[in-house]
């Protein structure tokens, strides 16, 4: 078992024994879908790619791919991103 | 939204940053600490987005190697407006100036306002203060309120406590005036005099002036009763009577009936009629000849016989034919409602007439009756507080009596 593995196991053991929540500690992203017209992504990596109709952001598992229309990224800092727009999906590219 | 707030006041620009590696160069911004909002895609190597004042120059260092372009397409917030007035002198002046005569007028006062005034005229107080050289318009500085107060009691007798305070550019006067001071009754009739109650009633204030007092609040006396006596003293040595003077103040009790019908007298179309033209120009009616007026017809009843209005055109003018039927009163059957309010009303013409002037009326309440013929019987039943003393010479010696 590699040093990474033990980590991430060793962070969600404190994580449930101090009853801190998931992403706080394993840096997995957290979306939060107000509607359909705002999405809150938290833990993200960075942006992929910003379009007109599809948002793709680099997250701890993987690509997060945003699609709709008129997407437009409303607050962007480095912890979190609010993406505004009529929304129609959001998938994880394999 | 305090973010939002605060941006537009401190202003910000609308940036288009063009090149390839758009999506590298945000999150080299990102990484930065730069605040970047609302980042739309607007063609295929161009987005537009907004960025502090600060964040834009933050920018410019972290352009250098990358392949893109960044320029500003709008200046938006508080900030931007007013630099863009920086050169107008003339404004700048004038805000001088504006602002130069606010604080020369904050210095004055402005308003004055009179709390309290009853019986004293607000236009009294103000002479008043005029005379002190307080006006509109008179320096903050010069106003004493401390000293105010004081001058204002000496120069209105009916005034028994003033005071003045100073809101900003208001100066507030307040008053208490002075409570009226009973007149006495005129003293100098020494005939041994008492005061007994003129109706029956219930005691709710004594006042004596001379003489004693026989009854208290609260009892309740009858017509003829002795309320305050004359005889001070009556016993074997010596006898002392006086003129009694003095106020007793009782609510009193009175009904009023009246009856009417079965019939009543109503206005009845006598058969004569008149037609007559009726010009009215912009809601005035122009004199014409008409009934009103005419002592041989007591009453006209109207009715629209015809005519031509231009109401809806520029010109509002109505031309109208009126035929009046003249009216006479007349004995007419007449129902129970109708009866009950002629009753009523009778009934309460009687109070008005009947009730003394002094009396203050406290309540009111009214019943009708249907009586067998007919006819209906109201009774108005009205209380009153009133002055039920009545002086009434003391003829016989007596004793006193507790």
């Amino acid at each position: 078992m590699s040093n990474k593995k033990r980590k991430i196991r060793l962070g969600k053991r404190i994580a449930e024994a101090l009853d801190l929540p998931d992403e706080a500690v394993s840096g997995q992203p957290k979306l939060t879908l107000h509607g359909r017209g705002i999405l809150l992504i938290e833990n993200h990596k960075g942006i992929f790619e910003c379009g007109e109709c599809v948002v793709r952001l680099h997250t701890a598992c993987g690509i997060l791919r945003i699609t709709g229309s008129a997407l437009t990224l409303l607050e962007l800092s480095a912890e979190r991103l609010y993406v505004a727009g009529a929304l129609c999906s959001m998938e994880y590219e394999s | 939204m305090l973010t939002g707030i605060w941006n537009s006041v401190a202003g910000y620009v609308i940036i288009e940053i063009k090149g390839k590696g758009l999506e590298r160069f945000l999150n080299l911004a990102v990484q930065a600490g730069i605040e970047i909002w609302h980042v739309r895609r607007t063609g295929t190597a161009a987005i537009t987005a907004r960025v502090s004042v600060a964040g834009f120059y933050a920018l410019h260092a972290l352009l250098r190697g990358q392949n893109v372009r960044v320029r500003i397409l709008e200046k938006r917030g508080l900030i931007m407006r007013l630099s863009k007035l920086r050169f107008r002198k003339a404004l700048l002046y004038g805000w001088v100036v504006v602002l130069a005569l606010l604080v020369a007028a904050s210095r004055r006062i402005w308003f004055i306002e009179v709390d309290g005034c009853d019986t004293v005229q607000e236009a009294d107080v103000l002479a008043a203060l005029d005379e002190m050289e307080v006006r509109v318009g008179a320096w903050r500085t010069a106003v004493h309120t401390s000293e105010l107060g004081g001058a204002l009691m000496e120069s209105d007798p009916r005034i028994a406590w003033a005071g003045a305070k100073l809101f900003g550019v208001t100066l507030l006067v307040s008053l208490k005036e002075a409570e009226a001071i009973p007149e006495l009754p005129p003293a100098g009739n020494e005939t041994p005099a008492s005061i007994c109650a003129a109706k029956d009633g219930v005691i709710t204030g004594i006042t004596v002036y001379d003489g004693k007092a026989k009854v208290h609040v609260g009892d309740a006396v009858l017509a003829g009763q002795e309320l305050i006596t004359g005889v001070l003293r009556s016993d074997e040595e010596n006898t002392l009577l006086t003129h009694a003077r003095g106020e007793v103040i009782a609510t009193v009790l009175y009904s009023f009936e009246a009856t009417v019908g079965p019939t009543l007298l109503k206005p009845a179309e006598t058969g004569e009629t008149r037609t007559q033209t009726r010009i009215s120009l912009f809601g005035w009616e122009l004199p014409s000849k008409c009934f009103h007026g005419d002592e041989a017809w007591e009453t006209v009843r109207e009715e629209r016989a015809g005519g031509f209005l231009l109401n809806n055109c520029f010109l509002p003018l109505t031309v109208e034919q009126i035929r009046l039927y003249a009216l006479a009163e007349r004995e007419a059957a007449a129902t129970q409602e109708e009866l009950e309010k002629a009753a009523l009303q009778k009934a309460e013409r009687a109070a008005t007439e009947m009730l003394p002037k002094g009396a203050r009326i406290l309540s009111k309440k009214s019943e009708t009756v249907l009586l067998e013929n007919g006819a209906v019987r109201a009774t108005v039943f009205i209380t009153t507080e009133e002055n039920i003393g009545e002086t009434k010479e003391i003829k016989e010696p007596h004793g006193e009596q507790d």
